[in-house]
C-alpha cells in the first residue's frame, strides 16, 4: 500500500470508477491519516490507563457518590449506543422506504453504527464495581431486571448490526477483489470474504432477500433496544425518571443523534478523500431534513414532559424540574435546547446554510447537545434527596473523563481502521440502486422514444 | 388519822403484783396477738388461672383468673394483671392486659395465643384487706386456638405482594423472543453466505455496463466479471 | 418480495424455536432461573428456627435525633463513616417545626430493589429482612436506583481494615464490606438469630426503636416489651411512602420528639 496522498484533483478524474473512489481510503494513507490515527491511539491508551486506575483503586476514583451513583459512564452508555441508530435509519429504514439517495452513505452509516455500538456496549461493564463477575449474568440471571433485558437486547442488536454491515460487504469484496491497485494481502482478504461473489442474478437475489429481512427485523429491534435501555431509568419510582415517555423519548433521541453521527462521519471522509462527486450535496440536504423532523419530534417530547410535570408540580417532580430548567443545570439544559434543537433546524431550514459544511456543523451541535441531554436525564434527578437531606452534587473526575474520551477516540479508531481495510462506498448497493432506477426509467418511459415525437 | 390506811398485808403482795403485771403486760400481749396473722376467713387470697376458649365466632378466647379468699368467696372489683414471658430475645415479659374481677371474682383478658403454651404470671396487687397474690402458671392452649405464621397486616395497596405475574412470564418472553430473533439473524446471515457461495456459477455474472457475456463457469472470480462499473 | 418457500421455511423455523423454548421450560431449565420463585436462601440464612416475621417500630415522639443508633450500627458492622445504614433525617413537619426521622432498610414486602437486581444478589428472606450477597453483587447499582427510601450505599473504596477475628463473610453478616458492591442495613438478622437485639435498638438511648415479631406478637425496645398488634393499633402507626405499594415493615409512631420524658 503506497503511503501516498489522495489525488487532489476532484471530484474525480473522468476515468475514475466507483471502485477507485470506494477504495481511496484503503489505498491512500498519507501523513494526515497517520497523525490522526496516532492521536486517537494516544487517547485510547489514556482511556485504558484511566480504566486501569479504576480497576485498581475502585469506583471511588470517579466523582460518584451514594446519591449520584450513575453519572458519566451511564450517560456515555446511552449516548454511544444511541449514536449507533444512524445505521438502522440509513441502512434499514431508508432501504425499506426506497430512498435511492441513501446509496453513497450506507457503508459509512453501517460502520459508524458498528463502531459506536461496540464501544457503547463496553460501558455497562466499565461502570460495574465487579466487572469480572459478568459471567453471573449467564448463570443466575434474574429475568425481572431491566439490566438483563439490556444484555439480551444489546447483544441481539449487535448481531443484527454486524449482519447488516457484513452482508453487503460480501458483494463488495467480490466485486473489488480484482481491482488492480490492491496489494496481495488485501486481495487475499477480499477474496476470502467474498464467499465466491460474482454478481450473478442468483447471488444478487439472495443478498437482496437477506437484506430485506434484516432491514425489517432491525427496525423493531432498534425500537426495543433503546426502549429497554430507558427502562433502567423509568422502571424506578424516582421523580424525573418514572415517566411513561421515556421509551419513545430515548428511541427518537437515538435516531436523531445517530443520523448526526452519520452526517459527521460522511462529511469528514468526503472532505478528506475528495469524494464530492460520489457523495452529492443532496445527501446532506436529505439527512438534514431527517434531522429536522427528529429535532421537532425530540423537542416535542421534551417539552411535553416538562409541561406535564410543571403544570401539576408535585413536590418531588417540581424539584427536579427546577434544578433542570432554572437552577443548577439550567445552563446545560438551555444550551441543549439552543444547540440541539434550534440551531440545527435553523441551519437546515435556511436555504443558504443548507450546505454540507453547515449541516456538518449542525451535526456537531446535535452530537454534543444530545450527549449533554443524556447527562441531564441521568444526573439532575439523582441530585435531589429522596426523603430528607441535602442536594447532592456531581463533578466528573479525570478518570471518568479519560475513559469517556478514550472511548470516543476508540470509535474514531475503529472507523478509521475499517476504512483502511474495506471500501468506504457500498459499491454493490450503489450499483443495485442505479440498476433499479434504470429499470424503473425504462419501464415508465414510452417504449419507442421515436424522433417523430420530438418534431 | 394514823391507822386510817391499813398497810398491804403480806399475803396481798403476790395478788397485787399479778394485777400490776397484767395491767402492764396485757396490752403488749394483746398487741402482739394482733400482729400475728390471724387465720381468719377475710384476708387470704387465692388466684387460679385458666384458658377459656371460645366456640362462638366473634367471641375471643380469654384468659380467666379467679380471685377468691381462702374460704372460696369471690373477690369482686379488684384489678388483676396478666403478663406472659414471650419466647423472644431471651425471654421478654409482655403484659397481656389488666382486668377487673366481676361479681364472680373472675377477671378476663382476651388473648390470641401465638405459641402452643404461655408462661403466664397473674398478679393481684393486694388491697387494704387483702393480700397481694402472684401466680405463675404455664397455660397450654388447644392447638386449634393457636395462631401461627401471622404476617404484618396488608396495607392499602391493591397489589398482593406475593403475586408476581410478570415474573412468571418474563423468562419465557425474553427467552423466546431472543431465540427467535437470533435464529432468524443467524439463519439469514449464514444461509445467505452459503447460498452466495453455492450459486456463484449459477446465472450470468451480470453487472450493469459490463456485458461481457463470458460464462463464469471457468476461472476464478479474480479474473471474470469483477471490474469496477463505469460511473 | 420474499419467495414463498423462504417464508415458509422461516415460519417453520420460528415455530420450531418457540416449541423448543416451551420444551426447555417444561424440563425446568428456564423455570429454574425464573424469578417467579424468590432466589433460594443464601449462605448463612438457612437457620431460621422460629419462623419470625420481623418488623421495626420507631417512636418519633421519643426520637431526639442524637444519632446513637447510627453510631451503634456503624460500630457493629465496622462501617466507614459515610455509610449510615440507619440515617436520621431532620425534617419539617406540617406545623413548621422540626422532627427527626430515622430511616433504615424498610424491609419491603414488595421490594423494588430485589426486582431489579440482574444477578439475584439481593434477595428477600422469608422472615422479612432483605439481604445482599456481596460475593455475588456485580456493583451495577440498579438496586440503588430502584429503592425509593435511599437506604442503599455503595462501597466506593476499600473499607477500613478489620481484625481477623471480627471478620465474617456471608449474606447474613458481611464484615468488612466488600469494595465495589452495595451495602445496606441488614435488619440485624444475624443478631436476632442469636436472641440479641439489633444494633440500633440496643444503642438508642431514648428507647425509641422497637423490634417486633408478628409471629409471637411481641415488640421490644430492649427495656420494655409490648404486644405488637395491640401497640400498633393503639398508636396509629404509619409507614413511609405508602402510595408506592412497597409494603414496608417499618412502622412509625407519629411525633416530634415531644415525649422525651418517659
Amino acid at each position: 500500500m503506497a503511503a501516498t496522498e489522495p489525488p487532489t484533483t476532484g471530484p474525480q478524474a473522468p476515468s475514475e470508477t466507483l471502485a477507485d473512489a470506494a477504495l481511496r481510503p484503503v489505498l491512500h494513507a498519507g501523513r494526515r491519516w497517520w497523525l490522526v490515527f496516532g492521536a486517537l491511539v494516544a487517547l485510547v491508551l489514556i482511556g485504558v490507563a484511566a480504566y486501569a486506575t479504576q480497576l485498581v483503586h475502585g469506583l471511588g476514583v470517579t466523582g460518584k457518590n451514594d446519591q449520584v451513583f450513575w453519572a458519566l459512564y451511564t450517560t456515555s452508555l446511552v449516548a454511544f449506543i444511541g449514536f449507533s441508530y444512524g445505521g438502522a435509519l440509513v441502512s434499514a429504514i431508508l432501504r425499506l422506504t426506497g430512498a435511492t439517495w441513501r446509496g453513497s452513505v450506507v457503508r459509512i452509516a453501517e460502520t459508524t453504527a458498528l463502531a459506536t455500538l461496540l464501544v457503547g456496549a463496553l460501558f455497562p461493564v466499565i461502570h460495574l464495581g465487579h466487572p469480572e463477575r459478568v459471567w453471573e449474568f449467564f448463570v443466575t440471571p434474574q429475568f425481572n431486571s431491566p439490566i438483563v433485558w439490556d444484555l439480551v437486547a444489546i447483544a441481539t442488536y449487535l448481531l443484527a448490526t454486524v449482519v447488516l454491515f457484513g452482508l453487503p460487504l460480501v458483494a463488495d469484496m467480490g466485486t473489488l477483489s480484482a481491482h488492480p491497485a490492491l496489494g496481495p494481502r488485501r486481495r487475499r482478504l477480499y477474496h476470502v470474504l467474498s464467499f465466491g461473489w460474482r454478481g450473478s442474478h442468483a447471488q444478487r437475489r439472495h443478498l437482496e432477500n437477506a437484506l430485506t429481512v434484516v432491514a425489517i427485523l432491525i427496525v423493531p429491534l432498534a425500537i426495543v433496544v433503546h426502549t429497554v435501555l430507558s427502562y433502567a431509568f423509568s422502571l424506578t419510582s424516582r421523580p424525573g425518571w418514572h415517566s411513561t415517555i421515556f421509551g419513545p423519548y430515548f428511541v427518537i433521541g437515538a435516531i436523531y443523534s445517530g443520523v448526526a453521527v452519520v452526517v459527521l462521519a460522511t462529511v469528514l471522509y468526503r472532505r478528506a478523500y475528495h469524494l464530492e462527486g460520489w457523495i452529492p450535496a443532496k445527501v446532506f440536504r436529505n439527512l438534514g431534513y431527517v434531522m429536522v423532523a427528529l429535532a421537532i419530534a425530540y423537542g416535542y417530547a421534551t417539552f411535553t414532559e416538562l409541561t406535564t410535570e410543571g403544570y401539576v408540580s408535585e413536590v418531588a417532580d417540581a424539584a427536579v424540574l427546577y434544578t433542570l430548567v432554572l437552577e443548577r443545570y439550567a445552563a446545560l439544559f438551555w444550551g441543549f435546547v439552543l444547540f440541539g434543537l434550534i440551531v440545527p433546524v435553523v441551519i437546515v431550514v435556511i436555504p443558504r446554510t443548507r450546505t454540507p459544511g453547515w449541516i456538518a456543523f449542525a451535526s456537531i451541535c446535535v452530537i454534543g447537545a444530545m450527549y449533554v441531554k443524556r447527562f441531564l436525564i441521568t444526573v439532575p434527578p439523582l441530585t435531589r434527596p429522596l426523603i430528607g437531606g441535602e442536594t447532592a452534587t456531581y463533578t466528573p473526575t479525570l478518570v471518568e473523563l479519560g475513559v469517556v474520551t478514550g472511548a470516543a477516540a476508540g470509535i474514531g479508531l475503529i472507523v478509521m481502521v475499517v476504512f483502511r481495510l474495506f471500501p468506504v462506498l457500498a459499491v454493490y448497493e450503489i450499483e443495485e440502486i442505479e440498476a433499479q432506477e434504470r429499470a424503473e426509467a425504462t419501464r415508465i418511459a414510452p417504449p419507442a422514444a421515436s424522433p417523430q415525437a420530438r418534431a | 388519822m394514823t391507822g386510817a390506811i391499813s398497810p398491804l398485808h403480806r399475803s396481798h403482795v403476790p395478788l397485787g403484783l399479778l394485777v400490776v403485771a397484767s395491767v402492764l403486760v396485757l396490752p403488749v400481749v394483746a398487741s402482739a396477738q394482733e400482729a400475728s396473722p390471724a387465720v381468719t376467713t377475710d384476708d387470704v387470697t387465692s388466684l387460679t388461672v385458666e384458658f377459656v376458649p371460645s366456640t362462638v365466632k366473634g367471641v375471643p378466647h380469654y384468659l380467666a383468673a379467679r380471685l377468691s379468699t381462702s374460704d372460696g368467696s369471690a373477690v369482686a372489683g379488684e384489678q388483676v394483671r396478666f403478663v406472659r414471658v414471650a419466647d423472644i430475645f431471651g425471654g421478654r415479659k409482655v403484659e397481656l392486659g389488666r382486668a377487673t374481677t366481676d361479681n364472680g371474682g373472675v377477671a378476663r383478658v382476651a388473648i390470641v395465643p401465638r405459641e402452643p403454651d404461655y408462661d403466664v404470671t397473674v398478679s393481684f396487687a393486694g388491697s387494704e384487706s387483702l393480700e397481694p397474690r402472684t401466680v405463675e402458671q404455664r397455660v397450654v392452649f388447644p392447638p386449634e386456638t393457636v395462631v401461627t405464621g401471622a404476617r404484618p397486616p396488608h396495607g392499602g395497596g391493591l397489589v398482593d405482594p406475593h403475586l408476581r405475574p410478570l415474573a412468571e412470564v418474563m423468562p419465557g418472553v425474553i427467552g423466546s423472543a431472543a431465540l427467535i430473533v437470533w435464529a432468524v439473524l443467524v439463519f439469514v446471515a449464514l444461509g445467505t453466505l452459503w447460498r452466495v457461495r453455492r450459486d456463484r456459477d449459477r446465472g450470468f455474472p451480470t453487472s450493469p455496463g459490463v456485458g461481457t457475456g463470458a460464462g463464469s463457469s471457468d476461472g476464478d472470480a479474480a479474473v471474470s466479471g469483477a471490474q469496477g462499473p463505469q460511473p | 418480495m420474499l419467495p414463498r418457500r423462504n417464508v415458509l421455511r422461516l415460519a417453520v423455523a420460528g415455530a420450531a424455536l418457540v416449541g423448543s423454548g416451551k420444551l426447555l421450560e417444561a424440563f425446568g431449565t428456564l423455570e429454574r432461573v425464573s424469578a417467579a420463585h424468590l432466589p433460594p436462601p443464601r449462605r448463612g440464612t438457612e437457620a431460621e428456627p422460629h419462623g419470625h416475621q420481623w418488623v421495626f417500630l420507631i417512636d418519633l415522639r421519643r426520637c431526639d435525633g442524637c444519632g446513637d443508633c447510627t453510631k451503634g450500627c456503624q460500630e457493629m458492622h465496622h462501617l466507614p463513616e459515610e455509610q449510615e445504614w440507619i440515617k436520621v433525617h431532620r425534617l419539617e413537619d406540617t406545623t413548621g417545626g422540626d422532627y427527626f426521622l430515622p430511616v433504615l432498610c424498610q424491609m419491603c414486602e414488595r421490594p423494588p430493589c430485589v426486582q431489579v437486581c440482574p444477578v439475584a444478589a439481593t434477595f428477600q428472606t422469608p422472615s422479612g429482612p432483605i439481604l445482599v450477597d456481596q460475593s455475588t453483587c456485580i456493583g451495577c447499582r440498579m438496586c440503588m436506583a430502584a429503592c425509593p427510601y435511599g437506604v442503599r450505599y455503595f462501597n466506593w473504596q476499600e473499607p477500613p481494615d478489620v481484625p481477623e477475628e471480627e471478620r465474617h463473610a456471608d449474606a447474613l453478616l458481611q464484615i468488612p464490606q466488600v469494595r465495589g458492591t452495595v451495602g445496606k442495613c441488614d435488619s440485624c438478622m444475624h443478631a436476632s438469630l442469636e436472641n440479641l437485639l439489633p444494633a440500633c435498638v440496643e444503642s438508642c438511648s431514648m428507647e425509641a426503636i422497637w423490634i417486633g415479631d408478628f409471629v409471637t406478637d411481641v415488640a421490644t425496645n430492649g427495656r420494655d416489651s409490648v404486644g405488637l398488634s395491640q401497640y400498633m393499633r393503639e398508636h396509629d402507626v404509619y409507614r413511609l411512602k405508602e402510595h408506592l405499594g412497597t409494603e414496608p415493615r417499618v412502622y412509625y409512631v407519629a411525633g416530634h420528639g415531644q415525649d422525651l420524658e418517659y
